[in-house]
């Protein structure tokens, strides 16, 4: 059966393009490539063309290729079983989702995070959860006065006295 | 000898008669000798076999970028007079969880087939690789009289026990002590009494972020005992006890570690006062009320690491602004690109420059956080003796990466990641900067660029390819759109040695196929991609000296928890590891590992 007929767009008649390229380039290569020929795994919509040449099928099974497309015919002699299976995954691969999606599909791998900063995130976690339920240690930026951009609020006006202690052992320790 | 370049006839007979009058063997070992660049060496033992025999005497130190890539019987057969070894193990993925800890890169076989033999070998630097007691008993037994340099960096499979034999068997030659980052199991602290007691020519001493428990009055008695001590990097132990330790350890010049407690006493760190000489400085869990302690040396300051610290972005501002004379710099990304602007108006002087992730986590969101292409720019503009940036970043353009092609003429290593929090990104995808970036950047050795999809077009993939240059090692995630993109990548990369790849949209065709376009490549780590379940189409790369090794995707993985804080590192995407290697499939693959070549 010739392959589905759907609206010719442009980057369906490129991939085509591009695989009778790769066939082309398949068969202009040396020797036949000791691949098995999974024909039946893709429901194929190219058909090999059965036609013997007069002599009988040649010693590398190398057959003559005919595909019919959009009002095209291309005839290639000398097609291997092998060559035909990569143009028939071509065009199979051109039937399935764009890769797009398939990238968009892969894409669920988070970025992954450095161990050592992962248990020092870890540890950070743990000590602000004692902070707030244990006797009055507050964190080191709510100890701090806040600058004005600050949303978070201090637990108590004390942790403002806590503030200024620290200024003033930065200014005993410049001195 | 002038004119045209001699056929290769006469330029046999040219060297026989070199040879023949006696360039004389001592003068070649002489002149040898004084070569030390690995590339030039590499030349030098390419010019002829005697030459080659030459280098294999003389050449002092040898670094194995991935242990599997050669036996040691092999390298002691070529190097028997080696002084300084080091080896790589893991895959850099180790670092980030994705590597469980039987994969492999064992030292035992190094451990055993040279510490002996290497009759002049004085140091040993192993990274990545699991190391047992009974391997450093081994190598203490051998080496233990002359061994200067012991580094085992991001090690792990040993105890206290191994240190208390270095300590007491390397007395009087240990200079180096370096064990950062290593998963180490404690039976006690006599070990840093042992190395404090014996040890006195003892330069640099690094445990940092391990977890090793510490009593004050061995560092003391280190300070009293090691007067050449320069460098000390410890783990958690608060600072109030270490008041003593820096009046005594007068020399020292570089310090990392300790802690600032949680039972804030603020007058207790009143005392701290830290050693005149000190350059090098981080100090754990510092919060904006102990910042103060750096101010007296801040002008001074080579070094800083607020990796580990709780300070804001109002902080480091007034920090770094202290600091004109900073060359290293190590935050994590609360320092916000109004520090940035900070780094680049003040440190002029800055080369190397990490900006680590921080937390995520809305309770401890870092809310002035974050860094983006205004940071950027302003650090390329501002800081034009950059040779190293990695940052992860929440916002980039083109524009950005563009100035750092045009002002940052010293890279050598650039990294970059794009953080997935913030939806929308500026200006993607990044093909252009990152071309100009590469074009401007024309010592860069070392390139990272992790993005997400969209990110970087096929097209820009392949400006990467073009324009690398000399980058030896990459590592990509998510870039590109097609298997298009990745051959054009690879057509390019003449000089590229180690490729990593991550969560990118290639199929396992394309990427064998383009591993074989790449003259240089000697090891490729992927992980996430249209992986088969079998790796089938990874056999097209297959040739001698290739090895290919697979994990297949497996839900079945998924039981294997990495991460200590309860997320899951699920590693259920397949991974593939493929390395030239001269010894064939290796003996020691955990059961979920397949060796695809040789099978």
């Amino acid at each position: 059966m010739p392959p589905m007929v759907t609206a010719t767009t442009d980057s369906a008649a490129r991939r085509f393009a591009v695989a009778c390229g790769v066939l082309s380039r398949l068969v202009k290569a040396a020797g036949p490539v000791p691949m098995p020929m999974p024909m039946s795994a893709y429901g194929a919509a190219a058909r090999v063309g059965a036609l013997q040449g007069p002599d009988g099928p040649p010693a590398d099974g190398a057959q003559q290729l005919t595909i019919f497309y959009g009002g095209r015919v291309v005839v290639l002699d000398g097609c291997t079983p092998a060559g035909a299976a990569e143009l028939i995954r071509y065009a199979a691969a051109a039937a399935t989702p764009p890769a797009a999606a398939a990238a968009t599909a892969l894409v669920d791998i988070p970025i992954a995070r450095k161990a050592s900063l992962q248990r020092f995130l870890s540890k950070r976690k743990d000590r602000s959860v004692t902070a707030l339920e244990g006797p009055p240690y507050s964190r080191p930026e709510e100890a701090a006065p806040p600058p004005p951009a600050k949303k978070r609020k201090t637990e108590a006006s004390s942790w403002l006295a806590l503030g200024s202690l620290g200024d003033m052992h930065a200014q005993r320790s410049i001195a | 000898m002038g004119g045209e370049a001699p056929e290769p006839g006469r330029l046999t007979r040219a060297l026989s008669i070199l040879d023949g009058s006696g360039v004389p063997e001592e003068a070649l070992h002489l002149v040898l000798a004084h070569v030390d660049d690995p590339r030039d060496r590499e030349a030098a033992s390419l010019a002829c076999r005697r030459w080659h025999r030459i280098d294999a005497l003389t050449r002092k130190h040898v670094t194995v970028p991935f242990c599997y890539a050669v036996s040691p019987a092999r390298l002691l057969a070529r190097f028997p007079r080696l002084e300084s070894l080091a080896v790589k193990g893991k895959p850099r993925a180790a670092m980030f969880g994705l590597i469980p800890d039987d994969w492999g890169a064992y030292a035992a076989p190094w451990v055993a087939e040279l510490a002996a033999p290497l009759e002049c070998l004085k140091a040993l630097h192993l990274r990545r690789m699991v190391v047992t007691d009974a391997d450093l008993e081994a190598l203490v037994r051998a080496r233990g009289h002359m061994l200067q340099e012991l580094k085992l960096d991001k090690c792990s499979g040993f105890s206290t026990d191994a240190l208390r034999l270095v300590a007491r068997s390397c007395s009087r030659s240990l200079r180096t002590l370096f064990l950062e980052d290593c998963t180490i199991t404690d039976n006690g602290t006599e070990w840093l009494h042992d190395l404090a007691a014996n040890n006195p020519v003892l330069v640099t001493l690094n445990f940092y972020l391990t977890y090793l428990r510490v009593v004050p009055a061995d560092l003391e008695l280190l300070a009293r005992n090691c007067k050449s001590l320069i460098s000390l990097k410890i783990s958690d132990c608060d600072l109030s006890d270490l008041i003593g330790f820096f009046q005594i350890a007068t020399s020292l010049e570089e310090f990392a570690g300790a802690e600032i407690s949680e039972q804030r006493e603020l007058t207790k760190y009143a005392d701290v006062k830290l050693p005149s000489k000190l350059c090098s400085f981080g100090l754990t869990f510092m919060g904006t009320n102990e910042m103060h302690i750096i101010f007296p040396f801040s002008a001074v300051l080579k070094k800083l690491d607020l990796q580990y610290t709780f300070l804001t972005t109002e902080d480091h501002c007034q920090l770094i602004a202290k600091c004109p004379n900073l060359l290293v710099l190590a935050v994590r990304n609360v320092i916000g690109d109004r520090g940035l602007v900070i780094v680049a108006d003040t440190c002029k002087k800055l080369q190397r420059l990490r900006i680590e992730r921080g937390d995520d986590d809305p309770g401890m969101q870092e809310e002035e956080g974050g860094v983006s292409q205004v940071g950027l720019t302003a650090l390329a503009v501002g800081c034009r003796e950059l040779e190293s940036i990695a940052a992860y970043v929440s916002d980039i353009t083109n524009g950005a990466l563009e100035s750092i092609g045009t002002f940052c003429k010293n890279l050598y290593d650039f990294r970059i990641v794009l953080l997935d929090k913030q939806e929308r990104i500026t200006d993607l995808p990044l093909d252009n900067g990152v071309r100009e970036l590469l074009r401007g950047c024309t010592k860069l050795r070392r390139f990272a660029l992790y993005l997400r999809p969209g990110g970087l077009s096929d097209v820009g993939l392949s400006y990467i390819g073009q324009h690398s240059g000399i980058i030896q090692y990459m590592l990509l995630g998510n870039l590109g759109e097609t298997d298009g993109g990745l051959i054009s990548f690879a057509a390019g990369c003449r000089n590229l040695r180690k490729l990593e790849l991550r969560s990118c949209c290639f199929s396992e065709r394309a990427l064998a196929l383009a591993m074989l376009q790449m003259p240089s490549l000697r090891y490729v780590w992927v992980q996430g991609y249209r992986a088969s379940q079998t790796g089938g189409d990874l056999m097209l790369m297959a040739r001698p000296f290739w090895n290919i090794e697979f994990t297949p995707p497996s839900t079945e993985n998924a039981g294997r928890p990495m991460e200590e804080d309860g997320q899951p590192c699920i590693d259920r995407h397949a991974q593939v590891l493929a390395y030239c290697s001269l010894t064939g499939k290796r003996s020691d693959y955990p059961q979920y590992v397949v060796p695809l070549h040789p099978a």
